[in-house]
């Protein structure tokens, strides 16, 4: 049976009303409702706004210019916690185990719709690096690794611009916690996806990935495993070292990065491009760690350590050196130049991704430290245009934060909210006051007063 | 070998050493394919692409070669947006060309 409309000219793709049906019950969950607060307090609470959720998400396929797309955000959100179903988390004290939501969250139907929809969650969020990125002509073990020490060697000789980004912020610390927040939601459960190639029997190579794997889980030494580096190095910062805790503050672009790793992984049959893009990954860690490092140093001195950083830029050129010379090359040998393109396809989709997840962050620092002006902007804008939409909101309703693909006037007519741009901003706006949100960046409100009524106008 | 970065912005051919190649660029792949015809040398770079789409006809004696079968004469080529590189020998000259001087 199909589903009744089609939804994209360039998708001549239908989609089933069994998938409708798996992603309506998927998005259903407690886990993804409407929260009271903008920090989760249990690993099993990830607020996603269902009310956004539409088919557009499995049965078209996003281009490479809808990044800023609130569906965007939506479908890495589902497809994080798609992929995180197939991972143990349990909270750490002083926080109780919920056994309820627990049981929900790894409910076996609800996984189960999750498994479903994944491939089309998968197709919408990653097919458009198909067009961006092209392997193409003849390849051998010398033209790869000509094409790959030039790729690297170009990350090492250029400077840093998230060193740059984040010591010249009008508010360093708050940029580099924003930076946390970004790598929170990756590093927590660090290396999970690459648990995914260590099992089953792929010989030698299945040793080799499990040595890298045993490095990142600490050799079975809690304290030396990097999540519990990581945890410290929050902790350091004032900020929260739970799980997921600021979930809804992850951009499209940081999940992008996590998910990534968990399809091609979850995905055996791409697990080259898996290996090229865990290349990447390792031999560059090891160089801007660094560059990390040493950022936090300026902006905290002593009182952060650096551990996570400074282990990674020390065993990340280890890693690197292992999948190169123990797994890639090895492989090309035995199995022959065809897995070649696969190899550089994940090598270099990872590194569009994160250029892209960069970008986005260096956007998003850029738009805290410029509120004030975008507030100015906003009374410039006010009464240009008609509203596309005016909404009334009760007392503590709270908006999950979210994007839009364009830039937006929001502006308060009655009542006061709290207007939420990252966990270390916000700002009160009372009637007549507003701002001008860029496309893409995060925000989210909640409303203070009896009722609040506001208007979003498209600029 | 050397892997060397091209701006390929208003290039169609590409000439490594003395060989040229032509580009084809589709939704999901830009190719690098010999100018030469295989058979009596004749302009690959003017032929039709066949119907479906899987082959270039050469203009001379109408000979059909499968594109994947070209590209394996091709250099190994990564492009990502607007950014094109190659990988070619290490004392190999590899230049963008704007036309092929030899059909002036």
């Amino acid at each position: 049976m199909l589903w009744t409309t089609k939804l994209s000219d360039d998708a001549p793709h239908f989609a089933l009303s069994s998938d409708a049906e798996a992603l309506t019950h998927y998005g259903d969950a407690p886990a993804f409702a409407q929260p009271r607060s903008f920090y989760t307090n249990s690993p099993f609470q990830r607020p996603s706004r269902p009310q956004d959720i539409s088919d557009v998400i499995i049965s078209t396929r996003l281009t490479s210019d809808q990044l800023s797309d609130s569906q965007h955000l939506l479908a890495q959100r589902l497809l994080l916690n798609i992929y995180e179903q197939d991972l143990v988390f349990l909270p750490k004290p002083p926080m109780e185990l919920d056994l309820k939501a627990f049981k929900q969250f790894y409910d076996p139907e609800h996984a189960a719709s999750g498994k479903k929809i994944r491939p089309l969650l998968e197709q919408y969020l990653y097919d458009w690096l198909k067009q961006e990125v092209h392997i193409n002509g003849s390849w051998c073990l010398d033209s790869f690794v000509a094409h790959t020490d030039k790729v690297l060697e170009e990350v090492a000789q250029s400077e840093s611009r998230l060193h740059q980004v984040l010591t010249t912020s009008r508010n360093p610390e708050r940029a580099a916690r924003f930076f946390m927040t970004q790598c929170a939601g990756d590093f927590l459960s660090e290396a999970s996806a690459m648990a995914r190639n260590v099992l089953g029997n792929c010989g030698v190579y299945t040793s080799e990935l499990f040595k890298i794997l045993i490095d990142e889980y600490g050799y079975g030494v809690d304290k030396k495993k990097h999540s519990t580096i990581f945890e410290d190095m929050l902790k350091d910062m004032g900020m929260s070292h739970h799980v997921h805790h600021y979930w809804q503050f992850y951009t499209a672009g940081s999940l992008s990065l996590t998910n990534y790793f968990h399809y091609v992984s979850a995905n055996h049959g791409e697990l080259f491009r898996y290996i090229g893009a865990m290349y990447y990954t390792e031999a560059t860690l090891a160089l801007t760690t660094k560059h990390q490092s040493s950022a936090i140093k300026t902006i905290f001195g002593d009182s952060v350590s650096t551990d996570y950083f400074d282990e990674h830029s020390h065993i990340d050129v280890h890693h690197g050196r292992m999948a190169l010379q123990r797994l890639i090359l090895p492989m090309i040998k035995q199995f022959g130049s065809k897995i070649i393109p696969d190899l550089v396809r994940g090598f270099e989709e990872f590194r569009l991704l994160q250029d892209i997840a960069d970008e986005e962050l260096y956007a998003h620092i850029k738009w805290h430290d410029e509120l004030d002006e975008h507030r100015a902007l906003a009374a410039a804008h006010h009464g240009q245009k008609p509203v596309d939409l005016r909404i009334t909101e009760a007392e503590h309703e709270l908006s999950v934060p979210h994007t839009h693909p364009n830039d937006e006037l929001f502006w308060v007519e009655t009542g006061e909210l709290d207007f939420v741009a990252s966990p270390e901003l916000s700002v009160r706006l009372k009637a007549g006051e507003g701002v001008v949100i860029p496309k893409g960046m995060l925000h989210g409100t909640r409303v203070v007063s009896p009722s609040c009524t506001y208007t979003v106008t498209a600029l | 070998m050397k892997a060397i970065r091209l701006n390929l912005t208003d290039a169609n051919y590409v000439a490594v050493e003395d060989t040229t190649y032509f580009l084809k660029r589709h939704t999901y792949s830009t190719q690098l394919l010999p100018t030469t015809c295989p058979h009596r040398g004749g302009p690959l770079h003017m032929g039709e692409t066949s119907g479906d789409g899987q082959s270039v006809i050469c203009p001379w004696h109408d000979n059909a070669y499968k594109v994947c079968n070209l590209e394996k004469k091709s250099p190994p080529t990564v492009r990502v947006r607007n950014q094109f590189s190659t990988v070619v020998g290490d004392t190999q000259r590899c230049v963008p060309l704007l036309k092929l001087s030899r059909y002036d």
